[in-house]
């Protein structure tokens, strides 16, 4: 068994009843670990500090709560959000996600999916929503919060993982046994059967959700579905997938654009995922030209090369329901190269009409999201 | 954004003394001196006595300079600010170096020799200003105006405001890329403003002199970021004018 370095004993201890909690040890001594040298010096006094602003009962309450799905105390809460603080909370995520072997006696677990629910879903998120921070939070400071948000955030464990098989025909994922909540948002309905696009199986998969199989049955590693998006043939790419995820993150409901949620009585059809096969360009092209200035205004619009609709984008809203969504809270588009001029924006907003659409950039892993909206200032006295 | 005003009882006081009527006294004032204009380089110089002071400060118009002289104040006017005077309020003459009076025709090529974008940026300028907003210099804020519901004193400014232009006078190259959204934007976020960029369409008619400024149309835009992470409770669906997102 490894020396513990006493300092870090209670983190370790809140880290073993986490363990014994969720039944992956039976007791402390069967919990073996090694722990790595500091990254930075007095990171572990800082650990051991912030452990000791919470008490053992909220450090387990807080557990069951990402194991279980159940609710925060609101002692807890108040214990989370002001006694130890996002920062701390933060820290200690890193210190347990660092720890390079989590030796246990249990077979059928990895140190992946350890790891994946430790670092809990909404814990932060739905304790702070009712609380205030001690610090104000600077939305500036962004730089640090992408290697710990990105990295931390929301990877839920489940017990129970989905599976379903890809289909390269649709390129998409057939699902074929459903676990968790999830699904309520997710995936789309055709004929009493749910299919994923790629944005929504890697973001499962990612989460460790979901398990997808091939034809043949063998399972189909995160790599190979990474390259699945890089091909280009499933009606998604990266940035649209950073997007999906970022969304999808904090709790949006996120479908692309032009594909119904559910149909009745049909089946799948295999022009389903590719980006220009969407209903909207049908839609354009059924419109009447009456004269000349219309046609052209058409062609104007059917230009609008530079921006894509890519997602419905709805509130995060436990009352969604694929058979009956309702309008999008705004449509999104994705801006590849440069901001879309004013033209481009008037004709978007005759498309959508009362829907709001707003524009997204992604570069360098950043995801920004911008309104352009037209106003007109009051006249005043 | 709603109007931040400075202080309590601002919001009254400015209610009380609308800036149209500010404006026009200023207007009735200048013409009944008969006050000139003296054009120096991109700026315009005009003395005044005390009260046409107190006007030209409670319109915000122009910046007073500090001189030992007692009687009289000088001002210093831009040239947005000066051709309103002149060309929109009929309130103004300036006199060139030549000791001649200026036409308006003269004075818009003489501006236009000096700032490339001047038709638009005064056509913006005016624009807010003809619906009684102060609107003042952005240069600080890297854009090209601040606009005002009254005074700078009583209230801090809403909105920072970008002059851009389409059509054959395309001059301006503002947030033609992305990192200048990012960048704008986030400055204005910083001093509390929102990003108002008025984008002006000349339809063609040119900028050959200041009657062509009245077939320019005009739009107003914000550009605003949107914060995923701060507006994810349930609100009802979007045709509820007043939802944050």
């Amino acid at each position: 068994m490894a020396k513990l370095n006493h300092n870090l004993s209670m983190a370790i201890a809140l880290l073993s009843s986490i363990l014994i909690a969720a039944s992956m040890v039976t007791s402390e001594e069967e919990f073996m670990i090694t722990i790595p040298p500091e990254p930075e010096p007095g990171f572990y006094k800082t650990i051991e500090e912030c452990i000791e602003k919470m008490s053992r009962e909220c450090g387990e309450n807080i557990v069951k709560a990402v194991l279980e799905d159940e609710d925060i105390s609101e002692q807890c809460c108040v214990e989370l959000v002001r006694g130890m603080g996002k920062i701390c909370h933060d820290d200690l995520l890193q210190f347990y996600v660092s720890l390079p072997q989590l030796g246990f006696n249990v077979t059928h677990l990895n140190i992946r999916a350890i790891s994946v629910f430790i670092m809990g879903s909404d814990d932060w998120g739905s304790c702070s929503d009712n609380e205030v921070y001690l610090q104000d939070r600077n939305e500036d400071d962004d730089e640090e919060d992408c290697y710990s948000s990105g990295f931390l955030s929301k990877l839920q464990f489940r017990k129970d993982i989905s599976k379903a098989r890809w289909v390269d025909d649709l390129a998409m994922a057939e699902v074929v046994e459903k676990k968790g909540k999830m699904w309520v948002t997710m995936g789309i309905v055709r004929n009493g059967n749910t299919y994923c696009f790629i944005e929504e199986t890697l973001f499962l998969i990612e989460i460790g959700a979901l398990h997808v199989l091939d034809g043949n049955d063998i399972h189909l590693s995160l790599k190979e579905l990474y390259e699945k998006l890089s091909n280009g043939k499933s009606g998604c790419y990266w940035e649209l997938f950073e997007v999906y995820k970022h969304l999808k993150s904090l709790g949006y409901v996120v479908g692309r654009h032009g594909i119904p949620w559910s149909v009745k009585g049909q089946q799948i059809k295999s022009g389903t995922c590719s980006l220009e096969g969407s209903q909207e360009s049908n839609e354009m092209l059924e419109l009447e030209p009456k004269d000349e200035n219309s046609v052209i205004e058409l062609f104007n619009n059917m230009q609008i090369t530079d921006v894509s609709p890519a997602f419905n984008v709805y509130l995060p809203n436990s009352k969604f329901r694929k058979s009956s969504p309702g309008d999008p809270s705004f449509v999104l588009y994705i801006s590849r190269c440069s901001p879309s001029s004013r033209v481009e924006i008037e004709a978007l907003e005759r498309k959508h009409g009362a829907i709001p659409f707003k524009f997204c950039h992604v570069e360098n892993g950043r995801v920004s999201f911008f309104s352009f909206a037209k106003t007109e200032l009051p006249i005043l006295p | 954004m709603m109007p931040r005003w400075k202080g309590k009882g601002l919001q009254a006081k400015a209610n009380a003394d609308p800036m149209s009527k500010i404006v026009s006294q200023l207007q009735s004032s200048l013409i009944q001196f008969e006050t000139r204009g003296l054009l120096s380089s991109c700026s315009v110089l005009v003395e005044v006595d005390a009260e046409l002071a107190d006007l030209l400060n409670r319109s915000c118009f122009g910046r007073p300079r500090i001189t030992a002289q007692e009687d009289k104040q000088w001002f210093q006017l831009d040239m947005e600010e000066a051709f309103y005077l002149c060309f929109s309020l009929k309130c103004l003459k300036v006199i060139g170096e030549d000791g001649s009076i200026k036409s308006n025709e003269e004075l818009w090529d003489y501006f236009k020799s000096k700032k490339l974008v001047f038709p638009v940026s005064y056509k913006v300028y005016s624009h807010l200003r003809h619906k009684n907003w102060v609107v003042r210099s952005g240069l600080q804020y890297g854009v090209d105006f601040v606009a005002y519901r009254h005074h700078p004193a009583l209230v801090h400014s809403e909105y920072a405001v970008l002059a851009l232009s389409e059509g054959d006078n395309d001059l301006n190259g503002r947030l033609r890329v992305w990192s200048d959204v990012h960048c704008t934007v986030r400055l204005c976020g910083s001093v509390a403003k929102t990003l108002l960029t008025v984008i002006v369409n000349s339809n063609n008619q040119g900028a050959n002199s200041p009657s062509c400024l009245e077939h320019y149309t005009v739009e107003e835009r914000t550009i605003t970021r949107w914060n995923p992470e701060r507006s994810r409770e349930d609100q009802t669906g979007p045709k509820n004018g007043t939802k944050k997102v």
